[in-house]
């Protein structure tokens, strides 16, 4: 909608300033990390995210050793011994007889690259029998930091589509009430009051349950996106109205009107833009909850249906604190939860600090 | 004289702030002959921004327009359908704004704020756009329009500004402009460049004036009837050379009197 070529300055400065800012490009850089790996799942993960070995159930992370007898040698793995305890736990005893060399560029299953290479080169794997687990395996054996990467892959675009959605609605809803006043902000705002008036969570559990349970998972990512979309547009509408019913006061748009510019151009060149250092900052805000609500949906099984991996199905593994207890590498979907939330409540408190030259004093 | 363009007729506007009702232009009547240029004249807070809005329908939702008639080409503005109007902003009657670095939108640059109108009112295709930016920024006397066609309101310089909302308001042959306080912002040498521009065009572009302003000897120059306001009423209207030589009312005077010779 806005092309950048045609903007202000002001808002180069603002970059600049949060160029200068060290957390906040971090967290960037963090971020571009998790979405780059997501787009290139299936070739950073040794393993395909369905890729069951009932035999490793809950096999506790495989370290890579660089060193044989003090010496420093091409990377490996040990192979692992399924035993049980004299109390019948399971137990994975390192079998330091056999070592599986780490293969770079190693050949797995075949897949098709960006969807449209077809190869089988995987950035690690190991020598056939071998298993790598770099982060532990889940109950069913299958690879939890493949699963992670897979994982991401939902989670991360949920909240980027997410909010694509609901912040095209929101503006436009918001822009029109802003800008008509009157009657049709009246019962605009009465409907956002409506949608914000139900608590999320539930409101989030009765639109899913308004869902047929026979979809299949695409149908069931794009129903999560629409759900979420759908609560998420009202709050930022409200705000964008406040910011529509100043602007609309301004004299260009006045001046928009006297040379007959309709209204829907009025509304998305002359006054959007200008709530554009808001909603930037407020998309990067409201994307954690796109995500965390993914997440709280698949975590209670509502969401993406196993094989599939989403960072918040496979959480639904790590409700039984004795599972935890025994194996708590399945907990790294919630660590990279938490790291993309955090990052993206940061940059977006960052940004605002930067856009808004009246919270600071420069 | 020629024939009447535009008329007001007895065009009266209320606001209602709380329960008070506040008349902020009382039956006023005036006639722009075409191809004239008409000073409309007054003190600050007179009416005058307010008589040019009401002629594009464009007050603020909360000022009324009660009575009056407002009659341009043979229809009244007052009646006609909304889309009939914003065929008529800009493309037959466009107004030129009291501050163009407001009126111009900070965040797009000068060429892109005039193909706007392009786009809205004519069916050229991007090249003829841009050639036509450039002829209008180039017929208002800005000696480099590839440079302010690329720039943001803000870069120019305050009578480059007001050229450049002169060429949006020319964009598609407007038969009548509606200028607001065109020139308060500048210097008193551009003041007149930019006035004889306004002659210029005038005879080139078949245009009519409404020249709205406070001030009486800059009007007195180049137009060729004036209307004196006072405190939303109309005080007195006729021939420039005649109000000026022979004025009526005291108010009229009054203005008179700040004027150099
Ligand atoms: N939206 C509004 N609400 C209330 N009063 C208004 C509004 N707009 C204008 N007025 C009032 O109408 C009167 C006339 O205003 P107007 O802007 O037409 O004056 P003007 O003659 O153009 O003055 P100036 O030379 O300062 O531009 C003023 O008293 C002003 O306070
Ligand atoms: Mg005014």
């Amino acid at each position: 909608m806005i092309n950048n070529n045609r903007h202000h300055s002001q808002f180069q400065l603002a970059l600049q300033r949060f160029r200068g800012n060290k957390t906040a490009m971090a967290c960037v850089f963090i971020l571009g990390f998790l979405y780059f790996s997501a787009v290139f799942a299936e070739f950073l993960s040794p393993y395909s995210y369905k890729d069951e070995q009932r035999q490793y159930s809950y096999c506790p992370p495989t370290p890579v050793h660089f060193f044989d007898q003090g010496r420093l040698t091409w990377p490996y793995v040990y192979g692992l011994q399924l035993s049980f305890n004299e109390f019948y736990k399971r137990e994975y005893v390192t079998d330091v007889n056999t070592k599986y060399r780490v293969k770079l560029f190693a050949s797995g299953e075949s897949y098709k690259l960006l969807g449209l290479i077809p190869t089988r080169v995987h950035l690690l794997g190991v020598e056939s029998p071998g298993r790598i687990y770099l982060l532990g395996a889940d109950s069913r054996g299958r690879d939890i930091f493949s699963r992670l990467i897979f994982g991401g892959r939902v989670s991360l675009s949920i909240g980027l589509i997410g909010v694509l959605i609901s912040f095209t609605i929101g503006l436009l809803i918001g822009g029109a009430a802003g800008y008509y006043g009157g009657r049709v902000d009246n019962y605009l705002m009465r409907l956002c009051e409506m949608v914000i008036m139900f608590p999320g969570f539930y409101l989030l559990l009765a639109l899913r349950s308004a869902v047929p349970d026979d979809f299949n998972s695409v149908q069931v990512y794009f129903a999560i996106i629409l759900i979420l979309s759908f609560i998420g547009w009202a709050s930022l509408a409200r705000i964008i109205r406040g910011m529509c019913l100043s602007l609309r006061e301004r004299e260009y748009v006045l001046a928009a009107k006297s040379l007959g510019v309709n209204d829907f151009h009025i509304i998305t060149q002359h006054i959007l833009p200008h709530t554009l250092s808001y909603s930037i900052f407020a998309v990067m805000l409201s994307i954690p909850g796109y995500i965390l609500g993914e997440s709280a949906l698949s975590l209670i099984g509502l969401g993406i249906q196993d094989p599939f991996a989403s960072w918040g199905n496979m959480l639904s593994d790590a409700m039984s604190i004795v599972r935890i207890k025994f194996a708590p590498w399945i907990l790294w979907p919630a660590f990279f939860i938490f790291l993309t939330v955090i990052c993206f409540n940061i940059i977006g408190n960052v940004l605002r600090d930067c856009l808004d030259p009246n919270l600071k004093g420069n | 004289m020629n024939e009447t363009l535009l008329t007001i007729k007895d065009l009266s506007v209320t606001v209602h702030d709380g329960s008070e009702k506040k008349i902020l232009l009382n039956r006023i009547c005036l006639d722009v002959p075409s191809l004239s240029i008409v000073g409309l004249v007054g003190g600050s807070g007179s009416g005058k921004t307010t008589t040019g809005l009401a002629v594009l329908k464009l007050l603020s939702p909360a000022l009324k327009i009660d009575d009056g008639e407002i009659i341009f080409q043979n229809e009244n503005l007052l009646k006609i359908a909304l889309s009939k109007l914003q065929q008529i902003r800009g493309k037959a009657i466009s107004m030129i704004f009291q501050e163009p670095l407001q009126a111009f939108n900070p965040v797009f640059t000068i060429g892109y704020q005039i193909e706007e109108v392009l786009v809205m009112h004519t069916t050229l295709n991007t090249k003829q756009r841009k050639e036509k930016i450039l002829s209008l920024l180039d017929k208002v006397g800005i000696k480099d329009p590839k440079r302010v066609a690329g720039n943001y309101p803000h870069q120019l310089s305050g009578g480059m500004r007001q050229r450049a909302m002169i060429a949006q308001a020319i964009a598609v042959d407007p038969r009548l402009i509606i200028a607001d306080e065109p020139t308060s912002n500048l210097d008193v040498t551009l003041q007149a460049r930019i006035m004889e521009l306004f002659l210029q065009l005038r005879d080139e572009l078949k245009l009519t004036l409404l020249l709205i302003t406070h001030d009486l000897g800059m009007v007195s120059h180049i137009s060729d009837r004036v209307a004196v306001m006072n405190q939303g009423q109309i005080v007195e209207q006729g021939i420039t050379k005649e109000v000026i030589e022979n004025p009526q009312q005291e108010y009229t005077k009054k203005l008179l009197g700040n004027i150099k010779f």
